[in-house]
């Protein structure tokens, strides 16, 4: 069991539910760091779900620090495992609603540049604006820094 | 047979229980998930193992699913 800070047995029962949703590799990962990885469904692009409502997106092969990360958390008071397997699901099986409602934050300029092809090409799969899938919808208006655009 | 639909909440997750060969249980189920659906959240398959799963359109009786609730960005 995950030493969650915030243990009760609410968050227990969202335990169970979490690990028997996941792969082997995925529930060693849980059990070791407090986090796993998940692939995209439709883009493919690694992501990190952790105990938190921010889920990082990676650069393929760099897995210690995100090229951005999505804050998105359900609209409901649950445990801290169910909003992972949240995570896990939608970025699974509907990645594109999933970053839609997400608000979407750019880290690391130089891990940045270096996706922007890579989520191009996802935009390009998701036949959706470039523009509207990096950065946030309307009620958030939030715009990175002048330097991040391109 | 015996299928579940769990549904995220406050508790963990709450339970439904029907049988393919009880009407009664089973629209229980059925009005549990159109509710999830009206409320705008999601209903996906439950995975094995990480195996299976995906988003569900409509109520599947011979199914195990998961309710989540609405997400929203922050």
């Amino acid at each position: 069991m995950i030493g969650w800070p915030w243990k009760t047995s609410s968050a227990d029962r969202a335990e169970r539910l979490l690990r028997a949703n996941l792969t082997a590799l995925q529930r060693a990962d849980l059990k070791e760091h407090g986090y796993f990885f998940v692939t995209g469904g439709q883009s493919r692009l690694p992501y990190r779900v952790g105990p938190k409502k921010t889920v990082w997106l990676l650069a393929p092969g760099v897995w210690s620090k995100p090229a951005g990360s999505f804050c998105v958390y359900p609209l409901a008071h649950v445990p801290a495992p169910d909003v992972m397997l949240a995570h896990a699901l939608s970025i699974q099986h509907d990645e594109r609603s999933f970053c839609s409602v997400a608000a979407f934050y750019p880290y690391s300029p130089d891990l940045w540049y270096g996706i922007i092809p890579i989520l191009r090409a996802a935009d390009m799969l998701r036949g959706t604006n470039y523009e509207s899938f990096c950065y946030t919808r309307e009620v958030l208006p939030y715009r990175p820094p002048v330097h991040h655009r391109f | 047979m015996k299928h579940t639909l769990s549904i995220m909440d406050s508790s963990g997750d709450r339970k439904t229980q029907w049988d393919e060969n009880d009407p009664a249980s089973m629209e229980e189920a059925r009005q549990l998930f159109d509710a999830i659906r009206a409320s705008g959240g999601q209903v996906f398959y439950e995975q094995k193992d990480g195996v299976g799963g995906g988003r569900v359109k409509e109520f599947d009786p011979k199914a195990n699913m998961i309710g989540v609730p609405l997400l929203i960005g922050g």
